[in-house]
């Protein structure tokens, strides 16, 4: 005879993910490192956009032209370092943590810029998820950077699901894909902070309209901002950068003098640190001195 | 395919439910409530949770319910309450407007575990052997 007992409850299922992001955060936020998680379809340019934007913003880059994405199998015909110029004084330390199923090709493309990139390879997974990235702050240094960018698997379902502990979620849609897929691929359209369509370059050559790729953004993230970019040629990366920087410092407003605030222990906030990864220091900063 | 370890996240709740009851042997059924506005195949996540089962102890014979939520809007301009659907483009139906908050349709829960409990005396043959 068996009795049977019932249990009504609420628990969600992806509670383990989101306590780990909430981690990461919290890890994130010791080293004042403002992250942004980098998510769209293979191919729409989220390595293209970020050679762009690590010569635009990195200071730690040592090689202001790249010739990059010579890849196997492909002939780069591009003039070297074309649209890739940094356009002002570079003034972030930046670091790059790269997501791809399988090999090195996109780690191997923006080290050339000369700016950190950690790698983590997801095998059979189609998306990163907070527990890859936790393993990786736990195991590596990081050059206190100011920001870190993910770039995700380029997938536009799985990583929706998945948040890293990140501080903001970019979405890109490039101008070959369609101005349709907001509408097909919802939930990821829903939860960002922003969209890039890339490769505008091409426009005269897609049927793509700009209108229309926004209108249907806006149906289901009308707080979405909304870039147009070109990396190749570098149009409307001015607004992109400079929404990054104002970002940026929003981000370190909330932390300003945070550390003289009763509720926050630098000590038990180190010593915490210490107890997951001895071999990481700590560093006490002020975003003020930061700046400077 | 990551409802593999969407069905892997259920099947360690259930596994969880069954040791915190020690009169307990094994979880019969689990249920869940999956929105419409998350990114789950419910089929996909049906297959997975049937070929992991067999791996989680006290688990083999657990059956998954599923219940899909559907989406409920609030309209960004209108205020109106609606089935956000792709047929429309997610908008409003009254007014053409768009999302602002969504009411429903973010739920991934498990909402309640049925286990079968060994009785007194299968309880005390057991201990005797």
């Amino acid at each position: 005879m068996h009795e049977v007992a019932n249990e009504h409850m609420l628990e969600n299922i992806l509670a383990n993910n989101e306590e780990l992001a909430n981690h990461n955060r919290g890890h994130l936020d010791e080293l004042n490192a403002w992250t942004v998680n980098i998510m769209s379809a293979p191919g729409a340019g989220k390595t293209r956009l970020l050679e762009a934007t690590l010569l635009a913003l990195g200071n730690n880059v040592s090689q202001p032209a790249v010739a990059s994405s010579h890849r196997p199998g492909q002939v780069d015909t591009r003039p070297a370092g074309e649209g890739l110029k940094p356009t002002e004084r570079s003034v972030y330390r930046i670091t790059v943590i790269e997501g791809d199923m399988v090999g090195e090709l996109d780690k191997q493309r923006l080290s050339k810029t000369g700016v950190p990139v950690l790698q983590i390879s997801t095998g059979r997974s189609c998306h990163l998820d907070a527990q890859m990235i936790a393993r990786l702050l736990h195991a590596e240094k990081l050059e206190r950077p100011d920001i870190i960018f993910i770039e995700n698997v380029g997938n536009l379902v799985c990583p929706a699901e998945f948040p890293l502990g990140e501080h903001k979620r970019i979405v890109l849609l490039s101008v070959t894909e369609g101005d349709d897929k907001p509408i097909k691929y919802p939930v990821i359209f829903r939860n960002c902070d922003a969209v890039i369509l890339t490769k505008t370059d091409l426009l005269p050559y897609v049927d793509f309209k700009i209108a229309a790729a926004k209108f249907n953004i806006e149906a289901l993230n009308a707080g979405a901002k909304i870039f147009t970019v070109s990396s190749m040629t570098g149009e409307g990366m001015t607004e992109w950068l400079a929404w990054l920087k104002d970002q940026l410092s929003h981000y370190r407003q909330q932390f300003k003098g945070a550390a003289q605030h009763s509720n926050f222990d630098l000590n038990s906030a180190n010593r915490h640190v210490k107890n997951l990864n001895s071999g990481m220091e700590t560093y006490t900063i002020s975003a003020h001195q930061r700046d400077a | 395919m990551h409802e593999a370890t969407i069905a892997q996240s259920i099947l360690n709740i259930a596994v969880d439910k069954l040791k915190q009851a020690p009169q307990a042997g094994s979880v019969s059924s689990i249920k869940i409530q999956v929105g419409e506005f998350r990114n789950v195949e419910i089929d996909c996540l049906q297959f997975a949770f049937d070929n992991l089962k067999i791996s989680f102890e006290g688990c083999q014979n657990c059956q998954l319910k599923t219940e899909l939520i559907l989406a409920s809007a609030r309209c960004r301009d209108c205020a109106d309450t609606y089935h956000p659907d792709f047929e429309e483009a997610f908008r409003c139906r009254k007014c053409n407007g768009s999302i602002g908050k969504l009411m429903s349709g973010e739920e991934l829960d498990v909402v309640a575990v049925t286990l079968e409990t060994i009785s007194k005396e299968q309880n005390n043959y057991a201990r005797s052997r």
